[in-house]
């Protein structure tokens, strides 16, 4: 009889190969390399039109700018839970509650009257107080499964996933009744908020807006001065990697995984109201059926190809969004070349389901050495 | 010595191994013979642990060669190894926590294709583990079992695998005399068989008393293999720590404590009746009382499982007392939580600072600045300067205090916790087998700071220890524990070994 | 730590190779963006690429490219049956057809989240005509409007129009109005069901058209006709969709269905039925959807956008469209254009089969009286001669095609003096004729009709036949509409 198992064991030497930037951009080329294989066997694609193609996808930054800056976003504040073992799975509700945030102090609260007025100062003042806002109602929506892990030692993730319905349902209720718009033309959905409530695009960088690269760049450099040098940032850490000894140096890890938590919802929220005033401008309906590009949950490859490590989100955020990019120019490549059925909307899963693969594999050859057993 | 013994089973020729920033063996050239059991000897940070596990196929050399009977091999993974009949059991047991003791062996064997029998295994593991003098359930948890206990199933463990080639680093410590003894016996009884038996152990005493040869290594170099005629214990210190072993001497330590002072006794501490589960649930500490002074040190003798642990915890304030009282200063702290206890000016030493203390994925800076850092921004750059301070003053060896506490050798975690918690404990100290891993000399360093600590700034160190030695050496008063109470307490010059003895069994 | 920093180094190193190695591959293979300028007097931005304004004063005259780059950006899958599906039909038949000038590529799928990023990117490939088709794009194919000025963007379904910014419809009310006559006939409980996208003017009125024709047989055959209405929410949605169905013949007990959905789930469904027994009559919709319920579907509504996009790309190629005179380009085809049949079948010679056979000999037994003309004839009969009433209306079609000539719509006849006099100008018939009652769906604010605006209930006065801007808007439903809600 032959028998066949694996061995694993821990790897403890460290090679220079396999340190994280070359791990990272590593796998984007053989993950890129792979899905070629598969798109030429399928379709024949010549490989200078696909790697065309996908120049031609990071050099248009246009393009690229606004997915990035979102998944930058909520990738960092995934990151943030990841580092306290904090498993985010929710971004995406947190994300949405972002956005009914934002949308109820622009358009149903008392502050609506003064985007009516021409006070830029004041509409300026409030739109930072809306975005804050936004950001409070992602942290509460996170601390619920926070609370729940720290002090009835709930799993987070599924709570976490059950949070995002939960979002998705209260949008859904809210766009088709009580906020359902007056000038939608018989849609479900809300309507627009004022002009004067909307961020400034930057001339030149059309899918860019000035509140929202003020915010890319405070939320990164929080971030890292956060986990780099902060005790907070270090307990969170604690928490992430042995909440037993962050324990025994007098910290609750209750507390902790508190804020994490929270200060991970914050950050997504955030992204959420910023992505409403600065995007969206209204509530759709099925909010849940893909119309929030579903950023909160693409921004967990994010923070997986980043693994803990807050130096590499921006790079991975860039990564993902040029591979979810270039998965929708291969639709342009491949029109007519499809077999029938499939749809070129698949593409881009496989670009970005590869790598992401490939990556993991190599995380994983990288921490443990895996060897196959054969015995007769 | 028997006739095997002269049979080259391993040979390992010029092995070098390097660490970032470190050259952890620096050419090392070994011969081991069938039948022996070969110490092996050095300092905390000089290389055993290593060499180790270059031999066991965990590390592999940057260059060097090993023969095995006379045939050059190269391990690429532990399984290699063990193919070749070498088993290492480490310094931190390895075994998959959340597994009973008998499918922890199982996962091995049937890898190995071996024992795939759930009930053989468990009938095999009873038997081997009685014969060591012990007694553990083969179905319990290991995350239930104390360290010393993961070290015996560790062991069994690969005596059942039908290691030819055992490694045991570092095991030996803190069993208690008659599991040692049995210890002893069973590997005499591998030697007979014509096995070999590496021997990592800090206790030179027992190298001498057991080992048929005995390697010193000093900085990744073998400083000198003794023959069983020449072993000396003053060479063997020699040969270990260089001219520093000299100044240090166990009638040194003897001196210092005799001249203990005659301060009044203040109380600082007190714990009153407590009761405490551990961590399946079950009561560890039944109705405990003790009281901890100002500028003594109280030694708390027993044999592991007996409360130990949870009185550690309990002290700290990692856990929670369902009956009882706590007193700490002044004020109650019972269920106060550790911070209330910690910023009183209490430090606490474990037996596995890596469980308890320190992240092995963080840094030492990291790891200095968790205990100690209470501003909202930390000052790396002034604690860096600490941790190389206690790098220097502790003999910690590690490239930069930005590398991970996951790389320090066994005994150097110990020291970097040693340092840590000493400057914490204003007021108290908690030691739990704090010796664990430290080499000789270190241990005696340590144990006289403590005494010292005891008597300049007149702190209450508590000082927990499966080793009767130790506390007879160390204590003003030793409590006895047994089955969660105390059930003896002694003055320093009332103490009798053998008294202690029977109490800690009853 | 330097070992660190020489893996950034690495990692740059390789990210500027990278970027080298690309830079020829990518040159060497992709055209630079074309730049498709069609200045025209005044000021215009001269490149696609670069935001600058060259003021040029020339007189205005047009240069009609020499290849067009069109793209199309769906909002679902085409992978079904339904809307995107027929857009795309529509796509494939004008890139073979004029494939000597014309080049095609779309995106499916796109959500109003990321339409601007996908425009972008069509617009750096040199993409200078955009299709935009779905209602929900409006606001966003607007702003990419005034982005690109050079780009002519036409917005499928919507009503905001700008200098390069057209838009374009075909509806289907009246193929509707020809399914509710067998409707009308086939129903045994006179209670009829459509499951609703949305309650958007558009599926109000096709509801109403629908019950309009099931009420003028219905009635005359002494049923009491009732049409149920449930909304879903969303375009695709077929399990929803079934749900609707399932409670619409269980609890409510309709016999008949038509639907607004995009996907072929409620068609499959009443097939699935009809294998257990239960017969239920459906009108496939959008695409030909026969084959996927040949026991049950009646007939349906089919679409051509070939004939729209047909229309506009040639206008395009001969220079009477660019992007500085779209502001009134406002299509609005109906049966009389091509644009929409009647039928859920296409056989492979290319005609349409507009009523299933297995239901013709049924429609021709049930004899109702032709209420312009009293006479009596089959149902079958009727819906023939009311298809071409519709569809013959010769002078019709141009004025679908401006936003300006939209309001001589309803005019069926005038008088042009001599001996012609009364000149037929729409078609003969239109269902939205008077006398008709209905109650507001929208009222006050929300409404979108003067009559909803003012009032709750509306009451067309006899004869009179509703303009463009009422049909446009059609915020109420007839008198035996039922609207059950959102489910
Ligand atoms: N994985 C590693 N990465 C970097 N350095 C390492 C690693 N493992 C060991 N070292 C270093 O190599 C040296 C030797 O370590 P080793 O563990 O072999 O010592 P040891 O003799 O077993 O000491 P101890 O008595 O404390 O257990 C130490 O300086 C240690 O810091
Ligand atoms: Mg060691």
């Amino acid at each position: 009889m032959v028998r066949v198992g694996f061995v694993v064991t821990r790897r403890t030497k460290q090679n220079i190969l396999m340190s994280t930037p070359v791990v990272i951009s590593g796998s984007l080329v053989l993950g890129l390399l792979i899905s070629y294989v598969i798109i030429w066997i399928t379709m024949g694609i010549d490989i200078i039109s696909f790697f065309g193609t996908f120049y031609q996808t990071i050099t248009s930054y246009t393009g690229l700018l606004e997915p990035f800056v979102f998944l930058a976003m909520i990738g960092t504040a995934i990151t943030i839970g990841f580092y306290g073992s904090f498993w985010n799975v929710g971004a995406e509700g947190q994300y949405v509650m972002g956005m009914l945030g934002a949308i109820f102090l622009t358009m149903f609260s008392p502050l609506n009257s003064i985007f009516t007025q021409d006070n830029v100062l004041l509409a300026t003042l409030t739109k930072v107080v809306v975005v804050i806002f936004g950001g409070v109602l992602g942290a509460f929506w996170s601390l619920i499964p926070g609370a729940l892990k720290a002090y009835a030692k709930v799993t987070e993730v599924p709570v976490l996933l059950l949070m995002n319905y939960i979002a998705y349902s209260i949008s859904d209720y809210l766009t088709a009744g009580p906020w359902k718009g007056k000038y939608t033309y018989g849609y479900i959905r809300t309507d627009q908020i004022p002009e004067s409530a909307r961020l400034t695009t930057i001339p030149g960088l059309e899918m860019l807006r000035y509140e929202v690269l003020a915010a890319i760049v405070l939320i990164t450099v929080f971030a890292y001065v956060l986990l780099e040098h902060t005790t907070l940032g270090l307990k969170i850490k604690f928490l992430g990697t042995n909440p037993v000894a962050l324990k025994s140096s007098g910290y609750d890890d209750k507390v902790v995984t508190l804020l994490t938590a929270t200060l991970s919802g914050f950050i997504a929220g955030l992204a959420g109201s910023l992505r409403l005033l600065g995007y969206d401008f209204r509530l759709p309906y099925n909010i849940g059926d893909g119309k929030t590009g579903f950023y909160g949950y693409t921004a967990i490859l994010v923070a997986w190809l980043s693994f803990r490590n807050i130096r590499y989100v921006l790079i991975s955020a860039l990564i993902v969004a040029s591979l979810n990019s270039f998965g929708y120019r291969m639709q342009m490549l491949l029109k007519g070349l499809l077999p029938p059925g499939l749809s070129a909307y698949a593409i881009s899963l496989v670009l970005i389901g590869v790598t992401l693969v490939v990556y993991t594999i190599v995380r994983v050859l990288k921490e443990y050495s895996i060897k196959l057993v054969i015995k007769t | 010595m028997s006739f095997l013994g002269n049979q080259t089973v391993l040979r390992i020729s010029n092995i070098v191994k390097k660490f970032p920033g470190v050259v952890a063996l620096d050419g090392v050239s070994l011969e081991l013979y069938s039948g022996e059991i070969r110490s092996l000897l050095g300092e905390n940070g000089s290389g055993k642990s290593t060499l180790a596990k270059v031999i066991a196929g965990i590390y592999s050399p940057d260059s060097g060669s090993i023969e095995i009977e006379g045939r050059s091999v190269r391990f690429t993974s532990p399984a290699d190894a063990i193919r070749y009949g070498i088993f290492y059991i480490p310094q931190n047991p390895s075994l998959i926590e959340n597994l009973t003791v008998t499918e922890n062996i199982l996962l091995v064997s049937k890898s190995l294709g071996l024992l795939t029998k759930v009930d053989k295994v468990r009938e095999i593991v009873n038997e081997e583990v009685s014969k060591l003098g012990y007694q553990i359930d083969p179905d319990t948890e290991v995350s239930r079992l104390s360290y010393t206990q993961k070290q015996i199933v560790e062991l069994v463990k690969a005596s059942l695998l039908g290691a030819k080639i055992l490694i045991v680093d570092e095991v030996t410590t803190y069993l208690p005399k008659v599991v040692r003894e049995s210890f002893y016996r069973y590997m005499r009884h591998m030697k007979d068989e014509g096995r070999t038996i590496i021997l990592i152990t800090h206790k030179i005493s027992e190298a001498v008393e057991v080992a048929d040869r005995i390697t010193i290594l000093r900085s990744g170099v073998v400083a000198k293999t003794l023959e069983r005629e020449e072993f000396d214990v003053d060479l063997i210190r020699k040969l270990m720590f260089g001219e520093r072993a000299l100044p240090t001497r166990k009638e040194h330590l003897e001196n210092y404590t005799l001249a203990s002072n005659r301060r009044e006794k203040v109380e600082l501490a007190r714990l009153d009746n407590i009761w405490a589960n551990d961590d399946s649930g079950n009561i560890a500490l039944r109705g405990l009382s003790l009281k901890i002074n100002r500028g003594e040190v109280l030694g708390v003798a027993g044999i592991s499982g007996n409360g130990q642990k949870e009185l550690a915890e309990v002290l700290v304030g990692l856990r929670s007392i369902k009956r009882g009282h706590y007193y700490l200063d002044g004020a109650e702290v019972t269920n106060r939580g550790v911070k209330a206890i910690r910023t009183a000016g209490v430090g606490f030493i474990p037996e596995a600072p890596l469980y308890y203390s320190f992240s092995g994925d963080l840094s030492l800076v990291e790891n200095v600045a968790i205990a100690s850092s209470n501003n909202f921004l930390i000052r790396w750059g002034s604690l860096a300067t600490k941790v190389r301070e206690f790098m220097n003053i502790y003999g910690i060896s590690v490239s930069s205090p930005k590398a991970l506490v996951k790389v320090l050798s066994g005994g150097n975690v110990m020291r970097l916790a040693i340092a840590r918690e000493l400057e914490l404990s204003k007021k108290m100290l908690i030691a739990y087998n704090a010796t664990r891993s430290l080499d000789e000399m270190f241990s005696e360093t340590f144990l006289n700071t403590i005494r010292m600590l005891a008597r300049r700034d007149n702190i209450a160190v508590v000082y927990i220890s499966e080793s009767l030695d130790e506390i007879l050496a160390v204590s003003d008063k030793v409590a006895v524990i047994s089955s969660g109470k105390i059930v003896g307490l002694f003055e320093r010059e009332s103490v009798d070994r053998e008294t202690v003895e029977k109490l800690m069994v009853m | 730590m330097p070992k660190q920093e020489t893996l950034y180094a690495v990692l740059i190193i390789l990210v500027i190779v990278a970027g080298v190695v690309g830079y020829f591959v990518g040159s060497s293979s992709v055209p630079p963006p074309t730049t498709v300028t069609v200045p025209a007097g005044a000021t215009l931005t001269q490149t696609v690429t670069r935001v600058s304004t060259v003021t040029t004063t020339v007189a205005p005259y047009i240069i009609p490219p020499e290849k067009i780059k069109a793209a199309w950006i769906y909002v679902g899958p085409i992978g079904d049956l339904g809307w995107s599906y027929m857009h795309d039909l529509g796509r494939r038949v004008v890139e073979k057809l004029f494939s000597s000038w014309l080049e095609t590529t779309y995106y499916e799928s796109v959500s109003e989240a990321e339409l601007l990023s996908r425009i972008d990117e069509l617009v750096r490939a040199g993409y200078s005509v955009i299709f935009t088709t779905s209602f929900e794009f409006m606001e966003k194919t607007y702003e990419a409007s005034k982005k690109y000025p050079n780009v002519m963007f036409f917005h499928c379904s919507g009503y905001m129009r700008r200098e390069n910014l057209g838009t374009y419809f075909a509806d289907l009310y009246q193929v509707y109005y020809l399914n509710g006559l067998m409707a009308g006939a086939l129903t045994k409980t006179g209670k009829i069901g459509y499951v609703a996208a949305f309650t958007i003017p558009e599926v109000i009125r096709h509801i109403n058209a629908f019950a309009i024709g099931a009420k003028e047989v219905g009635e005359q055959l002494g049923k009491n006709i009732e049409v149920y209405v449930v909304e879903l929410g969303a375009w695709v949605a077929p399990d929803k969709a079934v749900d609707a169905v399932r409670y619409l013949v269980d609890v409510v007990g309709v016999d008949v269905v038509a639907f607004t959905e995009d996907t072929s789930a409620i068609v499959e469904y009443a097939q699935d039925l009809y294998r257990k027994g239960k017969q239920i009559y459906v009108f496939g919709h959008y695409g030909p959807m026969y084959e996927y319920g040949p026991d049950v579907v009646v007939s349906g509504q089919l679409v051509r956008w070939e004939v729209i996009y047909a229309d506009i790309l040639i206008k395009i190629k001969s220079g009477v469209l660019n992007p500085t005179n779209l502001n009134n380009v406002d299509y609005w085809y109906l049966l009389n254009s091509g644009a929409v049949e009647l039928g859920a079948h296409v056989f492979e010679n290319g005609s349409v089969m507009m009523v299933n056979p297995k239901f013709v000999a049924e429609l021709k037994g049930i004899y109702v009286r032709d209420k312009l003309t009293g006479e009596m004839l089959s149902v079958y009969d009727l819906v023939l001669r009311r298809y071409e009433q519709m569809k013959y209306a010769a002078l019709l079609l141009p004025l679908q095609f401006s936003a300006l000539t939209h309001g001589l719509e309803n005019v069926t006849y005038i008088d042009i003096g001599g001996k012609e006099k009364k000149y037929l100008v729409s078609a003969i018939f239109d269902p939205f004729t008077g006398p008709l009652d209905g109650w507001c769906l929208y009222t006050g604010e929300k409404a979108f009709t003067e009559y909803c605006k003012k009032a709750t209930t509306v009451s067309i006065a006899a004869g009179k036949r509703l303009g463009h801007h009422d049909l446009w808007n059609m915020d109420w439903f007839v008198s035996w509409v039922k609207y059950l809600g959102t489910r």
